[in-house]
Formats: C-alpha cells, sequence, structure tokens
C-alpha cells in the first residue's frame, strides 16, 4: 500500500508527501493530471494526506513517568494505559467505522515556504523566515455559503449576524464620533492631567520642606492645631490651596472624561469586534468548503489511591481506577501559519516565531466511565450521563507578533521547556494594537447528560442538561512566559 | 530513471529540502558531557494528588492533576462569558466580565507591566461512582490583579467593609437625610468607632445568592458590627445598622459589582523573595470550576475547609492571608469607597486606565 502507488512529479520544486506507515495506518497517494500539475507553483513543499486512517485498538500502550502524590508526601507511581487511540475520517462513529481521512488537496496542501524577513512586517529583514501554512477554504464567499443550504453551519450563522450586527452599530457609533470633539477631549484630558500631576509634585514638595523642617506630615495634612508654628500654617494653607486647585483640575477632568471615555471605549471596541467577525466567517468557509475533518479518539485509564483527606496522617481507603475517553469529530486546522526565524538578543542567536492557530472542532464528548464494557459500553443513556459534550467549538489563537512580540521558545539549564512573548512596551503598543490581530475562543454548546445522535448533532434525551455557549472574546496577551518545573 | 530510484530522488529531495529549511535560523546546539547528561532525570512535572469528601451516599472523591508550571502574563480580553443560555426562565450568563484583564501597566499605564502570576495551575476531577459530577481548573498560588466589568458573576468573592461611625454619619448627611438619632448619639460620644461587615454576592433584594449575582451587599439580617464598647453598649444602634431588603437606616447596603474594577489577587503588597520558588503572599484557592450539579471542592487555603460550587460556571475568587496570617477579603472598601467602587489599573498602555481602550 502507499509508497507502491505510481506518482507522477513533472516539477522538482513541488514534492508531494504522503505518510507511508505501515500495519493499521492506510493512505495512498493519487496521481495528478496535467492540469493540475500546470498550477503548481515553483516554490516550496506541500503537503497532502489522503485515504488516511489509524486505529491503535489491536495494539497496546501505556504512559509512564506520572506520579501520585500521597497526603504523607511520597510519590507512587502511577501507570497510564491507553486502551482506544483512533485518527480517522469524520463520520467514523467514535472510530468504529473505518472511514478514510484526507488532510489539504493538490491545490490547497500544507505548505513549508521558504520567505524573505524583507517581505513580512516587523521580522529582520536579514532574516530567512520558515513558513508552515495549513489549508485555507476561501474558494467560497462566506455569503454564498450562508446561502447554501446543504451546508450544516450549526447555528454559526446565527452567530455571525448577531455578531454583524454588534460591528455595525459599533461603527455606527464611531462615525457618530466627531473627530473635531475627539481631538479636543484628548488635548484637554491630557492638559488636565498633566496639571493634576504638577500640583501632586507641588504637594509633596510642601511635604519634603516640612520634613526638612521636623514639622509632623500630619499636621500639614490634617492641620497645625492651635498652638501651631507659623511654619506649620505657612506651608499648611501652601498645602491646601494645591490641594484646591488639584480638586478643581480633578472635577474638570472627570466633566472631560464624561465625554471622552465613552467616545474612547467606542473606538477601541471595533478591533475586537472585526476580529470575531473575521473569525466566525473563517469557520463558516471552513463549513462551506466541503472538506471533512478529522475523528479522534483516546481512552486511557489509571488506577489511584483513595485517601480520606489532603491531611497528612490522612488514611488510605482503598484504591480506585479512574477512566477517561475523549472523543472529537471534525477535527480541523485550517487558515493557520506558523513562521519561524532566526532573531538575535542580548548577544545571542536566538529561534523566534508567530503561530496564527485556527481550530474547528465540530463535538468533543468527554466520558468518565468504561466504554470498553457494562453499562457504559451497551447503555447509552447510562453513558449519556457520564458525558459531557461540547460542540461547535474553535479557537482563532494569535501568539507573537513580529520581532515585536516574537514567540520565543527555550530550553532552561535544567532541562525545562520554557515559552515566552515578550512583553509589549509603551514604544511598541501603538504598532501592537493597530496590527497584531485578536484571538478569539468560542464553545457553541455545553451540555451534560442524553444521548448525541449517532449523525451528530446536539445531545438530548433521558437526563439532558444545556450549559449554553462560552467565549473568551478580543483576547491579546501583552506578555507571557511560562516555564515548567518539578513538582 | 526507473520508479525506485525516482522516488528515492524525491525522498533525498524532501529531506534535504526540509533540513535546509529547518537550519535556515542560525542555531548552534550545544553538546552535553557525560556529566551534565548524568544530571538529567526525568522531570515530574505531573503529578496526581487524590483526595475524598464526604461519605456514603454523598461521597465525592477526587482527582488532581498538578502541572509544574510557572505563569506570568499580563493579557486583556474585551469579554468572556461562560454559560450563556436561558437560566430559570432569564436569558444571561453563569460569568460575563467586559474589559476583561489580568496583571496591569504601572503608572496608570505609562509605566511596565505588573503581571499577574501563577503558580502549579492545576485541574481536577470531582467523581461519585464513575461519573464525573464536576471539573475545576485552579491555580496552586496565584498573584496578581484581576480587571473587569463584571455584570454577572456565580462564584465567590469576599468584600470586607470598614470605616467609622462617623463616616457613617457622614455619608449619611451627604444623602440629604435625617440622621436617626441613636447614630448621631453614638457618633457623637465616637465617632472614630470602628464599624464593619462582610459583604457578599447578593440578589438586588440582599437575599445571598451565588448564581447570576449582580450586586455585592451585606446580606438581609446582617449587622455592621464594632469593637468599640461604648458603642455596642447603645441600645437599639446594631439594630437600627441590620442590612434590610438593601438598605440599612436609610444607607444603601448593595452596590453592583461592575464598581469594583480591579480586585486583588493574593497579597500584592507583599514583595516576593528571588530566593524562593514560591510566589510570596499568593492566594492558594483560585478557581473555575464547572459541573452539572452542586460540588463540594477542597479549599486549598484551609484543607480542612471546602468551596461549593454551583452547577454551570462558577468562578472563586479567594481570601488570602495578610502579614499577620488572618484572612482577608479581596476587596476592602470604607464607607466612601463602597458608594464609588475601586478604580481600575491600566492595562492599556497611554489608555487613562479605562478598560482595554486603546488595546
Amino acid at each position: 500500500m502507499g509508497c507502491s502507488q505510481s506518482v507522477r512529479l513533472r516539477k522538482a520544486w513541488f514534492v508531494l508527501v504522503a505518510l507511508c506507515l505501515t500495519g493499521f495506518v492506510r493512505a495512498e497517494l493519487q496521481e495528478l493530471d496535467d492540469d493540475d500539475l500546470s498550477s503548481a507553483q515553483g516554490s516550496g513543499v506541500g503537503l497532502v494526506i489522503e485515504d488516511f486512517s489509524f486505529d491503535g485498538s489491536t495494539g497496546s500502550l501505556s504512559v509512564g513517568g506520572v506520579e501520585q502524590k500521597t497526603p504523607s508526601g511520597s510519590d507512587v507511581e502511577v501507570g497510564i494505559s491507553v486502551t482506544r487511540l483512533y485518527l480517522k475520517g469524520e463520520g467514523s462513529r467514535r472510530g468504529i467505522d473505518d472511514v478514510r481521512y484526507g488532510f489539504g488537496s493538490i491545490e490547497n496542501p500544507l505548505r513549508l515556504d521558504i520567505l524573505s524577513g524583507s517581505d513580512i512586517a516587523n521580522v529582520p529583514d536579514t532574516s530567512t523566515v520558515l513558513q508552515v501554512a495549513w489549508p485555507t477554504y476561501q474558494e467560497r464567499s462566506v455569503d454564498e455559503v450562508l446561502n447554501d443550504n446543504s451546508v450544516d453551519l450549526n447555528g454559526l450563522d446565527g452567530l455571525l449576524a448577531e455578531r454583524r450586527v454588534a460591528l455595525q452599530d459599533n461603527l455606527a457609533a464611531v462615525a457618530a464620533i466627531n473627530p473635531t470633539d475627539l481631538a479636543r477631549w484628548e488635548a484637554e484630558a491630557a492638559v488636565r492631567n498633566a496639571e493634576i500631576a504638577r500640583l501632586n509634585a507641588l504637594r509633596e514638595d510642601v511635604l519634603d520642606r516640612a520634613r526638612d523642617a521636623g514639622i509632623d506630615i500630619e499636621d500639614i495634612t490634617d492641620g497645625c492645631g492651635l498652638f501651631g508654628s507659623r511654619a506649620c500654617r505657612r506651608l499648611r494653607d501652601e498645602y491646601q490651596e494645591y490641594g484646591d486647585d488639584l480638586q478643581d483640575e480633578r472635577t474638570a477632568l472627570s466633566s472631560v472624561l464624561e465625554d471622552l471615555t465613552p467616545a474612547r471605549r467606542t473606538l477601541s471596541q471595533t478591533p475586537g469586534r472585526e476580529a470575531q467577525v473575521k473569525s466566525i466567517e473563517g469557520v463558516i468557509q471552513r463549513l462551506g468548503g466541503g472538506i471533512s475533518g478529522a475523528d479522534v479518539g483516546i481512552s486511557f485509564s489509571y488506577e489511584v489511591a483513595d485517601f480520606s483527606s489532603l491531611a497528612s496522617d490522612a488514611t488510605q481507603t482503598g484504591t480506585r481506577v479512574d477512566h477517561h475517553s475523549y472523543d472529537l469529530t471534525g477535527v480541523d486546522i485550517y487558515g493557520t501559519s506558523l513562521r519561524l526565524f532566526g532573531n538575535s538578543r542580548a548577544g545571542k542567536r536566538t529561534l523566534d516565531g508567530e503561530l496564527d492557530l485556527k481550530l474547528y472542532v465540530k463535538s468533543l464528548d468527554l466520558t468518565s466511565c468504561d466504554i470498553s464494557q457494562g453499562a457504559c459500553l451497551n447503555n447509552p443513556v447510562y453513558r449519556g450521563n457520564r458525558t459531557y459534550y461540547f460542540s461547535d467549538i474553535f479557537f482563532d489563537l494569535r501568539l507573537g507578533y513580529g520581532t515585536i512580540q516574537p514567540l520565543e521558545f527555550a530550553v532552561t539549564p535544567e532541562g525545562h521547556i520554557n515559552l515566552r512573548l515578550a512583553p509589549v512596551t509603551s514604544a511598541t503598543a501603538a504598532d501592537f494594537y493597530a496590527n497584531s490581530p485578536k484571538s478569539n475562543i468560542y464553545i457553541g454548546h455545553v451540555d451534560h447528560g442524553g444521548v448525541r445522535p449517532a449523525g451528530g448533532g446536539l445531545p438530548s434525551g433521558s437526563g439532558h442538561q444545556s450549559f449554553g455557549a462560552s467565549e473568551v472574546a478580543g483576547l491579546r496577551i501583552q506578555y507571557l512566559d511560562v516555564t515548567t518545573h518539578d513538582l | 530513471m526507473s520508479f525506485k530510484r525516482q522516488q528515492l530522488f524525491h525522498c533525498l529531495s524532501l529531506i534535504t529540502i526540509l533540513a535546509t529549511g529547518f537550519s535556515l535560523p542560525v542555531l548552534a546546539l550545544q553538546s552535553l558531557n557525560d556529566d551534565e547528561l548524568g544530571d538529567v532525570t526525568g522531570q515530574a512535572v505531573v503529578n496526581l494528588v487524590t483526595d475524598t469528601i464526604g461519605s456514603g451516599a454523598n461521597e465525592t472523591r477526587y482527582t488532581r492533576v498538578d502541572l509544574g508550571i510557572d505563569v506570568k502574563t499580563q493579557l486583556n480580553a474585551d469579554q468572556i462569558s461562560l454559560g450563556t443560555r436561558t437560566r430559570d426562565g432569564v436569558e444571561g450568563a453563569d460569568l460575563n466580565i467586559d474589559n476583561l484583564a489580568l496583571g496591569y501597566i504601572t503608572d496608570n499605564g505609562n509605566g511596565e507591566i505588573e503581571p499577574f502570576r501563577i503558580r502549579n495551575p492545576y485541574i481536577e476531577f470531582a467523581y461519585q461512582g464513575d461519573e464525573i459530577v464536576g471539573m475545576r481548573v485552579g491555580f496552586g498560588e496565584a498573584k496578581g490583579y484581576l480587571s473587569g466589568d463584571i455584570s454577572q458573576l456565580s462564584g465567590n468573592i469576599a468584600v470586607g467593609i470598614n470605616g467609622t461611625l462617623g463616616e457613617i454619619r457622614d455619608a449619611l448627611r451627604a444623602t440629604g437625610q435625617d440622621v436617626p438619632f441613636l447614630i448621631n448619639l453614638a457618633a457623637g460620644i465616637s465617632s472614630g468607632a470602628n464599624m464593619e461587615a462582610e459583604a457578599e454576592l447578593v440578589l438586588e433584594n440582599g437575599v445571598p445568592s451565588n448564581v447570576r449575582a449582580t450586586r455585592v451587599g451585606i446580606p438581609n439580617g446582617e449587622s455592621l458590627a464594632t469593637d468599640d464598647p461604648l458603642v455596642a453598649a447603645i441600645g437599639g444602634l446594631l439594630g437600627i445598622l441590620t442590612s434590610n431588603d438593601c438598605g440599612a437606616a436609610g444607607l444603601s447596603t448593595c452596590f453592583p459589582l461592575t464598581n469594583y474594577r480591579s480586585l486583588p489577587v493574593g497579597n500584592v503588597d507583599v514583595p516576593d523573595d528571588l530566593t524562593t520558588d514560591n510566589i510570596e503572599g499568593a492566594a492558594r484557592g483560585m478557581f473555575l470550576a464547572f459541573g452539572h450539579q452542586d460540588v463540594q471542592w477542597r479549599d486549598l487555603e484551609n484543607t480542612a475547609n471546602t468551596v461549593s460550587s454551583a452547577a454551570g460556571a462558577f468562578l472563586n475568587v479567594p481570601k488570602f492571608r495578610n502579614e499577620d496570617g488572618e484572612l482577608q477579603a479581596p476587596i476592602n472598601v470604607n464607607f466612601t469607597q463602597v458608594f464609588s467602587g475601586i478604580q481600575r489599573l491600566a492595562s492599556c498602555y497611554n489608555s487613562g486606565g479605562q478598560g482595554t481602550v486603546g488595546c
């Protein structure tokens, strides 16, 4: 199988690769006709996976190295046994059916490109950039997909309509802001802030002079009392005078901010709302691309000792086996790019990057009973009451922005992993805010209990509870430093 | 060229191109000698901890997955909403925070990033039999500022109100109301008498509720307390200062959550000791839970206690230990601040501290 298929490649620049795994992996390469080949461009490497499936049900896999920390502080090895592992095409019914998975196409493969740093914003001109670009699905416009009733959008059309209205409302509000007024408010706020800073400094100066004169600071702030010295009263009067001016300035600033703050808020909402609309449009284009995602699943179990509490003298009450099964359908990474480039910091050469990740998962089921036997295997209602269902999940996540905020990878001298997004500074903030896209994470439906229909869709039936949608919108990380360590 | 040779050629081409591509960033790997290699051991970045709460039919067993990770971050999000759905006939979300920020920027947005710190985050599963009844993501240690406009909150958040009797009298005068005789009398005797109360999440009628609360306030039937013996001896005074339907003696005792825009998680006044791995002053009880039923969780700040989460999404913003080792509410306000709220710390550069304006 696999490599025994003939492959015609007339342009050596373009290499078609298929994973040629033996055993339970099935894959094959398809021929290209001349038209397909003529559209291939002469740079980079493309990766396409076709007719692929992986099923580890006949094998055995265990994971070691994880320990349970007992209340007394000792560590006990926990063996994790992987009982099910598969990667198949969408519609495999939790990996039962041998549906083949395809990733990308000849026209739209995963590409490895070598780019010049001079062509990418905020990457050193002299750097060469290795870009891994996942397939995009923009052959059909968003509206075309929305009008195609054969595409199941799982309610995302309604979400898009809602977010488009929110964006239009915001844009209308932005248009209603008079630029002259805005500039005047900003200028006045700046003047007031500067004056407040000046008056605060003057009050601090009065307090410093009081300290130098050996006068209790509280006498200046609260009053010198009946028998206060002339110096005290003079400084006290000066302090109060600045205080009165300060109060006037604060009142004036508050008045300006009553106009300025809503205007600023309205203006600031636009990038986030645009990013939300773009994220949802991206998912809709992906769903309308006629591309199936992958079904991915894993089941594992491990035995742990039970203790009566966390107290150091807690007694062991027995053992139990925890079961976890994760079944994902319609998993697809699309429109994603990872760029890696050489950089230098503090005299050292570094490997930096930026990641623009777009991930869609049609459903994720988390089951806590042993799905290989008993009621959990044979009784869907029993299993459903031990399952959390997540549906219509997408991540549109941006990590790193050129050299303004590179995504840095490193390993510490102790062998631990360090992942870092350099802090945005006041000098780089304007560029970062204007050009680095915001991230969005969305889960359309969270449910518990009931049964998910075999062909997909939302669960329902006995014991079903809905917990609605969850979302993180307009996320921007200005600084991140993650380092692992021993526990 | 035969097919096999052609295939070999393409495979070699691929390997060459990949190797060339990945080596473009100019990097040099350093070799380790045998001694250095001998020091490298398997890294225990993941640990499991088990626990049990309750017994018999009420027994819940827990498996916590501790992650050996240190995080320093400053992030902003336009909105975080969890559990958006119709609940008990009312639309809304279990948790809705606009303009969320972790960490802040000093000097009112003109200085440097002061990150939110997390050490040893964990994921914990609660089981009854073979059924997961809830899960939570928590932080073994957390310290920093959490900012946002909290419009709906399912969870726990304590507010300590501390002030003097004189401030209460002044606050009443500021409303234009007649000050009750007993308050005037007591304030005349001891205007500096300390008065305090602990507020919590309540509904608009003052009934405590940790589900979709929009206000924080003194629950119905709870009174301001004092440690001043003279004031305490004035019969009927504390009765006047007992909260009912979000009011006491003409003063409002419930306030919108959106008033409190920046909350300290942990004791942010304690500087970090760089010689230790721990985060000094960190809170140990912060977590975000989700479940289809109410679940008791171990309070990691005080493991003798538990925290009950309601079904749905649930955020626990914990008390932390002050310098004296006493548990302190994350929000502490006097009788002026309780009305005006807490100003937001800037989380965007050049924003004047206004939400996530500008970023």
